[in-house]
């Protein structure tokens, strides 16, 4: 995949800086010291094991969890210094949140449109057509509680699109979409980074981080242990082989489950 | 297998004790509300003994058939929620034998079967009038145990599948809801009626023999049947009861075994209606979406449909008491004229405001998307403050109109608005500033709306405690006056004057000053509502 020229880092400020992003829970430290910075125009792929601290790094980055220590900042406005413009910038996806799911999903597009102080006939109008692209547009007078969990992604996805941000922040936007959505939802994030925009995703899915995005970060244990792009982290290898070297040790298989084969 | 069912429902409550402080003091006031109960009973069960023995028979048929109904109520509401329910086994290798056994020694353990036991042993303390009477209450009492957690675990069980649709479900909650508010205020009637008690009992007296004929009463009245020496009919009924008790164990096995292979999946809504005319009544701005929004929240989200129909019911019920001749409010000692219904109105205010303060819970996490959009904390508490308002504001008047009407004094209106309106705003803008310091628990979306956290959480008795004060002090001028107004009519336009002066006070407070503190601690917030319970 290409992008477009790489901005001038002197003058163009990152799409998001994380700077050195810290957060524990108790006992348990989920993110540790993270430092990232995701260039504008790119399409990054946030990968790690589970409770690497993915999903606490991206609530960190986008004002929904307060870190302990270290600063997010989103096209140079600090997340937590100055919420109001980090905020009108980004879009977020965020993972296991519930949806305001009493209202149909037009409703719902419409509320948060307004939120964002759009004016009402471009929130209808750009509700209209992003029912359309993500199949969505025979559902009206359903309510948001009766989708199936792959439309709710898509409604959510939608709700975090109105705004037309220039950066998106998507946590596992793939999971429970069906491969028909899945294409449109790819469609939709290529056409907007060759736009200008970037876009940040969390995944489990190797293959579809390397068919879709330019750069990686790999995250394990709260810290970074790797980033750049998909040809600098992947090194000649697959993604999926590359991943399962730098976080996968237990990843044996073998003599100790002998038990579980049936002959 | 017993043991591991037992020892799964204490390491679920040690789990949710350990998540949080607060649901450590939420136990202990369970705990302490629990024992308020049994002492209750105790009490009762005393005077009973001491003044009228004679009813300890009657009341323990009605007690045991009453506890009977009650506790499938809470079984039935709490299954939507059970961390036990039948269908999380499924994918195990049990017979519903085994998980019936289990379940069994789980649920004599939930707090409200120990309550329920321990009340029916202190009824003995109504039977120590004969030996016999005594000895055969000792006997009846594990039959009298058994009766009531079978019979309403498998009640419950049975309506389960009947309850599996949303729509169900919403309706047998605010049914449910009807029943309690009416019992609770049917007592407070029926304690203040004693006088007309004996014309009572004699009617009671039919209703309880027959019960006792039922599987609902008959293990209950085996001690009388016995101390009167009747055996013949003690017999009977010890068959009714015991058969009562191998029906539902064996029913009970059934419906788990069905539920093991077909799990009760709960099912959706059907279609809404898109409501254009709310949007175009309200502006189009983040407080207006706010607004609109919480307006359609009352109407098709039965956690806030319910606080709705609790709040109009409030005066509807008084005022019918009231006018009914049934009851005297009084106040200080003398007792109130009729021209106190004109203040009925102010009680709902107080009510209809206490639930601002947790109004964020009830959003749960999806409070996250306020927080992503950026929308300022005073647009949120204005779009709040609006939507409510205009559910509540048209009610409030209205009933101040029909309470001025019962009472018989239209001059009395002013003062009724006034004190009412302003009460209103001024306790909902003291609650949205303490909502975004405590923002209190709220049951989660489409869980049990009667469940854990119904009550608001330990958090909303801080609520409680700003409320006082803030009517006693603010509050007092606008109230003081529509009262004072009973006896001199043109102090009534003055509580208008005032309290409108002070309701916008107190918005304004709420919409500044809380909005300011929300956007200070808005992801904190977050982080409390959101939490698992």
């Amino acid at each position: 995949m290409t992008h477009p020229t790489p901005p001038d880092a002197q003058h163009v400020p990152p799409a998001l800086h994380l700077e050195r992003l810290a957060k524990r829970f108790g006992p348990k430290v989920a993110v540790d010291g993270l430092t990232l910075t995701v260039p504008q125009g790119s399409m990054l792929g946030l990968v790690g094991p589970n409770g690497a601290g993915k999903t606490t790094t991206l609530s960190m980055a986008t004002g929904l969890l307060r870190p302990d220590h270290g600063a997010a900042a989103v096209l140079g406005h600090d997340v937590w210094r100055d919420p109001a413009a980090a905020k009108a910038r980004m879009g977020v996806l965020p993972d296991g949140v519930h949806l305001f799911d009493r209202l149909t999903g037009a409703e719902l597009l419409r509320y948060n449109g307004l939120l964002r102080s759009l004016p009402e006939e471009e929130v209808a109008r750009r509700s209209a057509s992003l029912l359309e692209a993500l199949g969505l547009a025979d559902t009206g007078g359903t309510l948001v509680a009766d989708y199936s969990a792959g439309m709710r992604k898509k409604i959510a996805l939608a709700s975090a699109l109105i705004h037309a941000p220039r950066l998106l922040v998507l946590d596992e936007p793939f999971e429970a979409v069906d491969p028909v959505s899945g294409e449109a939802i790819r469609a939709i994030l290529r056409d907007f980074v060759a736009s200008g925009g970037t876009v940040v995703l969390s995944s489990h899915v190797m293959e579809l981080v390397e068919s879709l995005c330019d750069r990686v970060a790999v995250v394990a244990d709260g810290r970074l242990i790797a980033t750049g792009t998909l040809d600098e982290v992947r090194a000649g290898a697959s993604l999926q082989e590359r991943f399962v070297q730098m976080v996968g040790q237990q990843a044996q298989g073998g003599e100790s489950l002998a038990w579980l084969r049936t002959s | 297998m017993a043991a591991h069912f037992v020892a799964l429902r204490f390491r679920l409550l040690l789990g949710t004790l350990q998540q949080s402080p607060w649901a450590i003091v939420a136990l202990i006031m369970s705990v302490l509300g629990g024992l308020s109960l049994l002492g209750g009973t105790a009490l009762a069960a005393i005077a009973v003994r001491a003044l009228a023995p004679e009813l300890g028979a009657a009341l323990a048929v009605l007690g045991g058939a009453a506890l009977v109904v009650v506790l499938t109520a809470i079984a039935v509401l709490v299954g939507t929620s059970d961390p036990l329910a039948p269908e999380r086994f499924s994918l195990l290798p049990l017979r519903a034998r085994q998980l019936r056994a289990g379940l069994l020694a789980a649920q004599v353990l939930e707090p409200w079967s120990v309550v329920a036991a321990l009340a029916l042993a202190l009824w003995l303390i109504v039977w120590s009038t004969s030996p016999v009477a005594l000895v055969a209450a000792v006997l009846a009492l594990p039959i009298g145990v058994a009766t009531v957690l079978l019979l309403a675990r498998a009640g419950a069980d049975l309506l389960a599948r009947q309850l599996a649709s949303k729509r169900a479900r919403d309706a047998m909650a605010i049914l449910l809801l009807l029943v309690i508010l009416t019992a609770a205020f049917g007592i407070q009637l029926f304690a203040s009626g004693l006088s007309g008690l004996a014309d009572l009992a004699g009617a009671i007296g039919t209703a309880v023999s027959v019960l006792a004929w039922t599987p609902l009463g008959a293990a209950f009245d085996l001690p009388r049947a016995a101390a009167d020496g009747a055996w013949l009919e003690a017999a009977a009924k010890l068959a009714i009861a015991i058969a009562t008790i191998a029906i539902a164990w064996w029913g009970w096995g059934r419906l788990l075994g069905e539920r093991l292979t077909n799990p009760i999946v709960l099912r959706g809504g059907g279609r809404v209606r898109e409501g254009r005319v709310l949007d175009r009544m309200l502006p189009a701005t983040p407080a207006g979406a706010i607004a609109a929004r919480s307006i359609r929240y009352r109407r098709r989200d039965v956690r806030h449909l319910m606080n709705v129909i609790a709040t109009l019911m409030i005066p509807v019920i008084i005022g019918g008491v009231h006018l009914a001749g049934l009851v005297r409010v009084e106040v200080d000692g003398a007792g109130i004229p009729a021209d106190g219904l004109a203040l009925l109105p102010l009680l709902m205010a107080i009510v209809a405001a206490a639930i601002v303060q947790i109004d964020v819970a009830y959003d749960n996490s999806a409070f996250a998307w306020h927080l992503l959009t950026g929308v300022r904390g005073s647009a949120d508490r204005a779009g709040r403050l609006l939507g409510i308002s205009i559910v509540y504001l048209p009610a409030l008047v209205v009933t101040a109109v029909l309470a001025t009407w019962a009472s018989g004094r239209w001059e009395l209106l002013p003062g009724s608005i006034g004190a009412s309106v302003g009460t209103f705003l001024l306790v909902a803008g003291a609650l949205l500033w303490l909502g975004a310091l405590l923002p209190g628990d709220a049951p989660a979306p489409g869980a049990n709306p009667l469940g854990r956290g119904s009550s608001g959480g330990v958090q909303s008795l801080a609520g409680l405690a700003l409320t006082l004060p803030v009517l006693g002090t603010i509050g007092a001028p606008a109230i003081g006056l529509a009262i004072a107004a009973i006896w001199i009519p043109w102090l009534g336009w003055l509580s208008l004057a005032v309290g409108l002066v002070v309701g916008a006070l107190g918005a304004w407070f709420g919409i500044r000053v809380g909005g300011a503190t929300l956007d200070r601690r808005g992801p904190e917030v977050l982080a409390h509502v959101s939490k698992e319970r």
